[in-house]
């Protein structure tokens, strides 16, 4: 196990020196210029000012001597300084990654505990309403496309009903967090702040919802579906035969053989989740990691997006192991050499 | 199942390990008030905080290198220049720290007379070294935006303590309002060189000064987290008119949707992401009010004079033919309450601006230029539009119409959309034959409207060169005229000049200006009165009042 997850990180390495190459040379393939898109339109007629603003990033260097000092800088853990903002762009992506990681886990145990109960339930009443609405529900999970459901859900939670706030990750005329991990939620529970908990929770849950949504609906499928196949297992009914209580059933012999394809399901819903997030994070003005590669990419920030897209490529990485080492841990006939 | 359970414990330990290491608070700004701790939506008035839910494109806090359409808004709380732009203006300049100017016969030397009674937000006394600082500052910044509104200055000395003399390269009448804009913020130079700021170069305060300010404005920056949210606390030093309001917040809200319902539900006091169309969906609401402001955006067509783009469109009776086939009234309904069609390049309250004749569409006239310029039958043309707006109106929706237009004439249009940046390097490669673009100025002056003049080359100008429109003996009288304006002081006279510019400029130009655009906005009338929007800094934050 342990030089099995060695080889792994090995191969990380490997991956995100791969990713960095990408990245680099399709961002620069673009027949643009940061200084289009970054100096006002005065500013961008100056040659004293585009001259001075060039040299500064590094752009009046050949392409290939801009690479060399882009992946030096980079082994040395040196990811720039994001064009756009003036900032290093490490100190970007530790001030948005932890907005977004607290959507993504509140999205995930959203989609986990609702798709994995409705997929028990559905199972359980195959065929009978409460299975069809359920599979309602699952289909539209995955069918509604995410900025148009957040956009329902903002109009009738927050404008109709008024029982959530309308966007932001908290109340900004009562908070103002300082330090701490930027998970509010688990900053107000180690700051002992109940009404920030309270607060930041209620910031959080619609955004959370909808954006674990499609990954709910892929959730109930998956263990309608294996469930299903799981019951009629000769193990299932010798169990039954046995008088075993149908909970005990279900949830002790049934559910356990039919949780491994959810964990898959679950880990590329997780990756999925970064998709969905530039709409959901807009749409809720949630300060997150999605709104600043967008931003990055339409100012043609090279360093930031180098560095958002090798922190997506680690998230994918590091998620994909963890669900490796998990079938481990279910299911004891799998084992890593 | 036990092994998973065992797995989320270890987590959750971990994780609270880690919360428990990483310090920090929760920064309370106010107290909660009733159920509003819990976060619902409705939210109950807090007089002294005022919170504007916005999409304000600020990444850096820095007035020396601040340029963002939103900039200005926050300079204006937190700084002081040696002149304001006056309350509901376009861009005209009023005295603030300094109490007036003289102005020697060449018109280079600027001599202001400052204020005894100003200080700084750290206690420290203004005086006139700080402003020679602050602008050396600048001057060595020159990878900056904000360098391209004081490279003018060739030096600014102080005589003693509260005198400030400016020497400028060459006469400039704009100059007053060139110092209304954050290049020109005034920095206590003591706290800022205590933080890496230099007035020789090499300056590194920036970053200290994107989390706080170094100003003597009626605020002071306290915090600012970037697409988040910045709060300005009320300068207890501040020289002027104090506020009734104690804290201003800043929120990011990039989903007009979101702001809308925001504002409806009391989390938010003024929503400055409206248009004209989605400011619909308030009209009637109790407690909200919906208001127009001017702004300096213009948006216009440019027809590239470059034959080996398209010999067609680059044939200035084609051109003019083009701007006789446009339904000036139609683009009106299509931007909205409050716009405006300038005559050309001169915006609404600028000295001497002229507005089109709604009416002046004449498709005979340009079937008859058409015919004229060897085109009887018409040609096809691709026009170029970025996906991109201005205040609110798509650019495809502006390109959809230009289309339909122009086929009254027998131009057949194919419109390409592409990315901002990418159209953005095809201007300033001049590589596109016809496109849609807008502009709004870095001050506010005619002398900054002369970038759409011809001239190519270094010494060319901004749309001259976007355009190939070259300088000759024809064109020069333009130039002429324009060489009186950038010197002449009396506004009278100065207008007088600006309106016979635009009349020789409309004879023959490689544009076809289509609307210059208001600012809609909304706020609670029940919590906010005196909210005036300035294009400059937006609102002005210093002038709001709560009730």
């Amino acid at each position: 196990m342990f030089r099995y997850l060695i080889r792994r990180l090995l191969l990380m390495v490997v991956l995100l020196l791969g990713v960095s190459v990408m990245v680099f040379l399709i961002s620069h393939m673009v027949p643009s210029n940061p200084v289009a898109a970054n100096l006002s339109q005065t500013a961008m007629n100056d040659p004293e000012i585009v001259a001075a603003y060039e040299a500064k990033w590094g752009l009046d260097k050949p392409l290939h001597e801009q690479y060399i000092v882009y992946m030096s800088n980079m082994l040395r853990g040196d990811f720039g300084t994001s064009i756009r903002t003036g900032r290093p762009v490490l100190q970007d992506l530790a001030q948005y990654f932890p907005a977004t990681l607290e959507l993504s886990i509140f999205a995930m145990i959203i989609a986990i505990v609702l798709g994995v109960g409705f997929g028990i339930l559905s199972a359980i009443f195959q065929n009978k309403p409460a299975d069809q609405i359920l599979r309602a529900i699952s289909v539209s999970g995955v069918s509604l496309p995410s900025f148009w459901f957040a956009l329902l859900v903002m109009s009738v939670f927050c404008g109709k009903l008024k029982w959530f706030p309308s966007g932001g990750r908290i109340d900004p005329r009562i908070f103002n967090p300082t330090g701490g991990t930027g998970l509010y939620v688990l900053d107000a529970i180690s700051w002992g702040d109940w009404e920030m908990l309270a607060n930041s929770l209620s910031h959080l849950i619609l955004p959370a919802m909808v954006l674990g949504f499609f990954t709910m609906g892929l959730i109930t499928r998956q263990t309608r579906s294996n469930l299903l196949e799981a019951m009629s297992m000769d193990y299932i009914r010798t169990a039954r035969s046995k008088g075993m209580k149908e909970s005990r059933v279900v949830v002790g012999h049934a559910l356990n053989n039919a949780l491994i394809p959810v964990i898959t399901v679950s880990g590329m819903g997780f990756c999925n989740l970064l998709g969905g997030m530039v709409f959901v994070e807009k749409i809720f003005s949630w300060p997150g990691i999605g709104q600043y590669a967008y931003l990055s990419a339409t100012t043609l920030d090279f360093p930031a997006i180098c560095g958002v897209s090798l922190l997506i490529a680690v998230t994918y990485v590091v998620v994909n192991l963890l669900i490796d080492i998990l079938y481990g841990v279910i299911d004891p006939r799998i084992r890593y050499q | 199942m036990k092994k998973i359970l065992a797995i989320l414990l270890t987590c959750s330990l971990l994780v609270s390990l880690l919360a428990a290491c990483a310090g920090g608070s929760s920064g309370r700004v106010s107290t909660p008030q009733g159920s509003d701790a819990s976060g619902s939506g409705a939210v109950p008035a807090q007089p002294n905080t005022v919170v504007i839910g916005a999409q304000s494109d600020l990444i850096t806090l820095d007035p020396g290198n601040m340029y963002e359409p939103y900039a200005n808004m926050i300079s204006y709380a937190a700084y002081d220049m040696l002149y304001r732009v006056e309350s509901g203006t376009m861009g005209t300049p009023v005295p603030s720290v300094a109490t007036g100017v003289e102005i020697d016969d060449t018109h280079t030397v600027y001599t202001f007379p400052l204020r005894d009674d100003v200080a700084f937000a750290s206690g420290n006394k203004l005086t006139a070294k700080d402003v020679v600082w602050s602008i050396n500052r600048v001057l060595n910044m020159k990878d900056s935006n904000a360098y391209s509104n004081v490279k003018i200055v060739e030096k600014v000395e102080a005589p003693d303590d509260y005198t400030v003399v400016f020497t400028l390269t060459e006469p400039d009448a704009s100059f007053l309002v060139k110092l209304t804009s954050n290049a020109y913020c005034i920095l206590d130079s003591e706290v800022v060189k205590e933080h890496g700021g230099s007035d020789t170069g090499g300056d590194t305060a920036k970053a200290w000064l994107d989390t706080t300010s170094a100003g003597s404005g009626p605020y002071i920056i306290k915090s600012w987290t970037p697409k988040e949210q910045l709060v300005l606390e009320k300068n207890p030093n501040y020289w002027g008119k104090a506020s009734n309001i104690d804290t201003i917040i800043l929120k990011e809200m990039p989903s007009v949707d979101a702001q809308i319902t925001a504002l409806q539900n009391g989390e938010i006091d003024i929503s400055l992401g409206l248009n004209t169309e989605t400011a619909k969906q308030l009209e009637g609401k109790e407690g909200i009010a919906i208001s127009n402001g001017a702004t300096a955006l213009i948006t216009f067509l440019v027809m590239n004079r470059d034959e080996a783009l398209s010999p067609e469109m680059a044939n200035p009776k084609v051109q003019e033919a083009v701007r006789y086939a446009l339904d000036y009234p139609g683009y009106l309904t299509l931007g909205g309450e409050g716009c405006t069609i300038p005559l050309n390049f001169v915006q609404n309250g600028f000295s001497g601006a002229l507005t089109r004749d709604e009416n002046s569409r004449d498709l005979e006239k340009a079937k008859a230029l058409m015919a004229e310029a060897g085109y009887p039958d018409g040609f096809d043309i691709t026009l170029t539009c970025a996906n991109n707006n201005s205040e609110g109106l798509e650019w495809t929706t502006i390109a959809q119409k230009v289309k339909q237009d122009l086929s009254e004439i027998g131009i057949n249009v194919n419109i390409e959309t592409l990315e901002a940046t990418l159209v953005y390097e095809k201007m300033r490669d001049a590589s596109m034959p016809f496109y849609v673009m807008f502009w709004s100025p870095d001050y506010y002056d005619i002398n900054n409207q002369f970038a759409f003049l011809p001239g190519t080359g270094e010494h060319g100008t901004a749309y001259g060169n976007r355009t190939k429109w070259e300088l000759t003996a024809e064109n020069q009288p333009l130039w002429d005229l324009a060489g009186k304006i950038q010197v002449e002081t009396d506004p009278v006279q100065r207008a007088q000049y600006a309106e016979e510019l635009q009349q020789l400029f409309d004879q023959d130009n490689p544009f076809a200006f289509l609307l210059q655009h208001p600012k809609t906005f909304a706020y609670r009338s029940d919590r906010l009165e005196n909210v005036a929007y300035n294009d400059l800094c937006k609102i002005q934050l210093c002038d709001l009042v709560a009730k």
